[in-house]
């Protein structure tokens, strides 16, 4: 029973990603026939700020705040809706994955920052937090994170999910340049 | 509190179980647990993933997204085409405000490794940077809506925003006037292609990195061995330490320098092994 092929492949830890790729093609499909709406990660974040301006202009009486909800979280409601049933469900599902998989760890620095910055956890929670900044801008401005925006664009073939795609692509090879001093190619496995 | 909760509609207690439809708050759920599970097998919510593929190592991510291209837009246009999926929700274009915002984004996800989506994937795998990166995410949020209502961010926002002539969302197939399977089959022909392309690439980098690293290893193992040698003589001769003060900085400088570092090596083999042949012959003389 442990070496049949069902249960391998599900306490495996890593799936070939062709496989991985159909899987999540087949999630997306289903995510438009069940509920109607793409996946999409940025708009729980949203709606937790929201939640926040409504708390602090209901009960603390901030005047900014409600300058705030009349203005943007006017069409983004305090409200939690599906998209942040979904973001708890990929906690889950992360977490039940790797659990089958016997790779659940808490771990605070990841292997290849620890080779190059150092093993700091100061320092990575530092830039995990200004890259949170960045990725946050640049998905409001472009009308949705990558799952929202570059893939349900791309699938649907919207002319702004092809446009974020090439301007993702191009900011993130800058920001490595940058960041790793032109270590391309050296090969540390 | 939980009065308070329903009375402002923070939550609507009839969608706390609904699965099917917009809403229903327990579907989302579940389709987020299946979502979760694909990302954390398949890895790309790790960061040495995401790193590697700015660093144009190691194509997983891309070897993920080109079947889920191929399958989502064939089955959604298919959906769409049969009438399963009545109307299609592309999100919006704003062109200068989507090459900003993607140059901003490329740069956090470089700096970062994470996505929001993969971000809480990896938080259930257990990576607590993954908690930063949502409170900046969280900050990110608010400084957006504090800033959305100015002049400058209306300007870009309207910037090249296309919609199709009743107000939907631009597609390419609208944009240039034909059937959307005119687009769509090239647009397979070419990700299969580019799929085929990248695995071979990504198996054929798989195939050297093996060797170079065996070849580090000999080197280093090369390296105590000389050391050992070294320290077999009473004391060290001088040329003994000019050999190891010449490895000691050709195995610092390859990562950064391979190229001047093994002239350098090289010539001070040949000034090294000079001396020793003087050496030798000195006595023959």
């Amino acid at each position: 029973m442990k070496d049949d092929g069902f249960i391998r492949f599900f306490t495996a830890k890593k799936w070939w990603p062709f496989w991985g790729g159909i899987a999540f093609g087949i999630v997306e499909v289903l995510s438009f026939l069940i509920a109607d709406s793409p996946l999409g990660a940025s708009k729980p974040f949203v709606e937790v700020c929201s939640i926040a301006t409504f708390i602090a202009s209901d009960k603390f009486k901030i005047e900014y705040a409600n300058v705030l909800l009349d203005n943007y979280f006017s069409s983004y409601l305090p409200q939690i809706s599906w998209g942040t049933t979904l973001f708890v469900g990929v906690i889950l599902g992360g977490f039940l994955s790797s659990i089958l998989s016997k790779d659940f760890k808490i771990k605070a620095v990841p292997p290849m920052w620890k080779e190059f910055y150092g093993p700091s956890r100061t320092k990575r929670f530092f830039w995990a937090f200004i890259g949170g900044i960045f990725v946050a801008l640049g998905g409001r401005f472009g009308q949705g994170c990558i799952s929202g925006q570059l893939i349900s664009g791309v699938v649907q073939l919207g002319v702004g999910g092809f446009i974020f795609m090439f301007s993702v692509w191009i900011g993130g090879l800058t920001a490595a340049f940058v960041f790793y001093r032109g270590n391309f190619f050296n090969i540390t496995r | 509190m939980w009065e308070y909760i329903t009375q402002n509609e923070i939550i609507n207690p009839d969608n706390l179980t609904t699965i099917i439809g917009r809403s229903g708050l327990l579907g989302g759920l579940l389709i987020g647990m299946l979502w979760g599970f694909v990302l954390q097998k398949t890895q790309i919510c790790k960061y040495d993933v995401v790193a590697r593929l700015f660093l144009l190592q190691e194509f997983t991510v891309w070897r993920v997204g080109t079947p889920l291209l191929i399958v989502a837009s064939f089955f959604i246009y298919f959906f769409h085409d049969i009438g399963v999926i009545p109307n299609l929700m592309t999100p919006g274009t704003r062109i200068m405000a989507q090459i900003i915002g993607g140059l901003f984004m490329g740069f956090g996800i470089a700096i970062s490794g994470y996505c929001p989506g993969t971000s809480a994937a990896a938080l259930g795998e257990g990576a607590v940077d993954a908690i930063f990166f949502m409170l900046g995410m969280l900050v990110g949020s608010f400084l957006y809506a504090s800033m959305h209502h100015t002049e400058v961010v209306q300007r870009i926002l309207s910037v090249g925003a296309l919609t199709t002539p009743d107000g939907q969302n631009i597609t390419i197939p609208a944009l240039l006037g034909v059937n959307h399977w005119f687009i769509l089959i090239p647009f397979l022909i070419m990700l299969i292609l580019f799929d085929i392309g990248i695995t071979f690439w990504d198996l054929m980098l798989l195939s050297i990195s093996l060797p170079v690293y065996y070849f580090k290893q000999a080197m280093n193992a090369f390296d105590g061995f000389l050391d050992s040698l070294a320290s077999s003589f009473q004391k060290e001769t001088k040329l003994v330490q000019r050999f190891n003060n010449s490895t000691d900085t050709f195995f610092q400088k390859f990562s950064k320098e391979p190229g001047r570092a093994t002239s350098t090596f090289l010539g001070d083999l040949r000034d090294i092994l000079g001396s020793v042949f003087k050496r030798v012959t000195k006595n023959v003389k």
